[in-house]
């Protein structure tokens, strides 16, 4: 699967591409779109492994309701990919069970919206 | 706390048009979404930064969404996109969650337009990466223009199982096949209205054209795949969705489209106290309402319209959002008795005219036991808590015989979803297990907050 395979050509005019990165590795994004989207775009389909059967799950509802696609973004576990857009530099990881605890003092990245 | 003569939550084609309308009564109106556009999911807008072009983009909804954002950008409506609402307490005052803060606002008239989300169903494998909801598919290819598979195969009823094969033909993917669980006769009925037709005939001209094989009276029996979707196994299946011995087969795929109707979003109308009835047909729990009465609940002042007030489609929506507009603008004193009842006989004479389209839709998405069966007991039913089928036919057998007993056994419904992707199950599999209609096995009770909030949005509280 190529980094642009599930991208629609037609219809939209995107901007200019940045970078973030999953798991370490550099993710292609384009502005607009939501990490969940960024990654499938790239072929990943992995947002987190549950923490009692250590399942796989990824995005499921693609509207925020199934809280299946959480993972761990800047260091803030919980994060909903499918509502959280994509910028350059966010440092994307596989959430592992519950995550790591959050920081003190600050608040998920999809509540700062 | 901040006051609004009438207070609108969903941005969809019935809050839409329900904000409109109050505004041209002459109210001071207000409309919430979580989104960040107005649209809702049926006319999700592709996201502003990607610059929808001309020509094939837009949500596929252009007809009919572009005289619906005009007229709301034309009226006096404000807007709060990105805006959650976590509670409704008495006397119709929300807390809303906006910009990592928490507040109130009171409403004069209130309008619920909350929509729906995919009816979960629980089959073996259907956990796994790659296995999505139709209506997240259209969502991802209308705001993201992007597929979330290149080897799709779906499963589910309805139309807009179709739709979202349609979008994903045209956004380049290739479909393994479409298992419909209703049979070729079920749709005729969708097709008494011309407004319908014209877009059947166009989703179903894209499957032809591109040889999408399409299977009625088949369904999905289970996902297989290590860390993500490597293959399913469809059937046929019987007037009772039960898998026809000796028919299973066997399709590689990297993606499951999953979609059996629609679940009312009606959370936000129990808060409000609203009575709620079951319906099986048009998604669950939904609020007790009338058009005849302005789409009033059995809370003064507060309305409902659209998917939330009862799965009946986006036309059916509008038509109940002028309504309830109308309601909430005389409720908030904007409008006469006599006002109000002249403009409101035009939509429902229109919504009465729906009967029968809207009969055939129902019928459509009521689910039959066999969905229930499907799942194994060390299937999951419940993704937050990773409650099996297993253990809820354990605690049946314990005697469980509510949904809530069902959660206090098993954990089931106590995740971050709260509930809204097992319930459903939970209430089929008490049936199975021990023939409680799904009638009577109660519900969760909505509580505050019914979306997840950072207790410092709490702390800041304005």
């Amino acid at each position: 699967m190529t980094t642009t395979s599930n991208r629609i050509a037609a219809g939209v005019e995107r901007g200019a591409p940045f970078s973030f990165t999953v798991d370490g590795q550099p993710v292609e994004a384009y502005p607009g779109e939501t990490l969940a989207g960024a990654l499938l775009a790239a072929g990943r389909r992995l947002a987190r492994r549950t923490a009692w059967r250590d399942e796989p799950r990824g995005a499921f509802c693609f509207m925020g309701v199934c809280h299946d696609c959480r993972m761990v973004v800047d260091g803030v576990p919980n994060v909903r990919t499918c509502l959280t857009v994509a910028r350059a530099g966010m440092v994307v990881e596989m959430q592992l069970g519950f995550g790591p605890p959050p920081p003190l003092g600050d608040s998920a990245p999809e509540a700062r919206r | 706390m901040r006051t609004g003569e009438v207070v609108v939550v969903g941005a969809g084609p019935a809050g839409i048009t329900a904000a409109v309308e109050a505004s041209r009564a002459g109210a001071r109106v207000l409309l919430i979404d979580e989104g960040p556009a107005v649209g809702g999911q049926i006319y999700r807008q592709v996201a502003t930064e990607l610059r929808p072009g001309s020509g094939a983009g837009g949500n596929g909804y252009a007809a009919d969404s572009a005289p619906l954002f005009a007229s709301l950008a034309a009226s006096g409506v404000e807007v709060w996109s990105d805006t959650e609402v976590w509670g409704i307490f008495p006397d119709r005052v929300l807390a809303i969650h906006r910009g990592g803060r928490s507040m109130r606002l009171q409403a004069g008239g209130l309008v619920l337009a909350t929509g729906a989300y995919d009816r979960p169903v629980a089959f073996p494998g259907w956990t796994l990466p790659g296995v999505v909801t139709a209506g997240g598919t259209t969502a991802l290819i209308k705001s993201q223009r992007i597929i979330p598979g290149r080897r799709v195969l779906l499963a589910g009823t309805g139309p807009l199982l179709l739709a979202a094969a349609a979008a994903l033909v045209r956004g380049g993917a290739e479909i393994a096949g479409i298992a419909i669980a209703a049979s070729r006769t079920a749709f005729l009925g969708l097709l008494r209205r011309p407004a319908a037709l014209g877009k059947a005939i166009d989703v179903l001209a894209t499957l032809k054209r591109a040889g999408v094989p399409m299977w009625n009276g088949h369904g999905i029996v289970r996902v297989e795949g290590r860390e993500g979707v490597e293959r399913a196994v469809v059937a046929q299946w019987d007037a009772a969705w039960r898998p026809v011995p000796g028919t299973e087969r066997v399709i590689d795929v990297d993606t499951v489209v999953v979609g059996y109707g629609l679940m009312a979003s009606s959370e936000l109308a129990q808060l409000a106290g609203c009575d709620v009835t079951y319906h099986a047909g048009q998604g669950g729990w939904v609020p007790v309402t009338a058009p005849d009465r302005f789409m009033a609940t059995s809370v003064p002042g507060v309305f409902v319209a659209g998917d939330g007030a009862g799965v009946a489609g986006a036309e059916a929506g509008k038509l109940q959002g002028e309504l309830a507009g109308l309601g909430a603008a005389r409720h908030a004193g904007k409008l006469t008795d006599g006002d109000a009842a002249a403009r409101a006989k035009a939509p429902l004479r229109d919504l009465g005219k729906m009967a029968s389209f809207r009969r055939a839709l129902e019928r459509m998405h009521a689910p039959e036991p066999g969905l229930f069966e499907l799942a194994e007991d060390d299937t999951i039913v419940c993704r937050c808590e990773e409650v099996t089928a297993g253990e809820v036919r354990q605690a049946v057998g314990d005697g469980a015989r509510l949904v809530t007993e069902v959660r206090a056994a098993t954990r089931c419904g106590m995740g971050l979803c709260q509930g809204r992707l097992c319930i459903p199950t939970v209430a089929g599999l008490i049936e199975r297990y021990a023939g409680t209609l799904t009638t009577s096995v109660g519900r969760l009770t909505a509580r505050p907050p019914v979306r997840p909030l950072p207790v410092t949005a709490l702390a800041d509280e304005a």
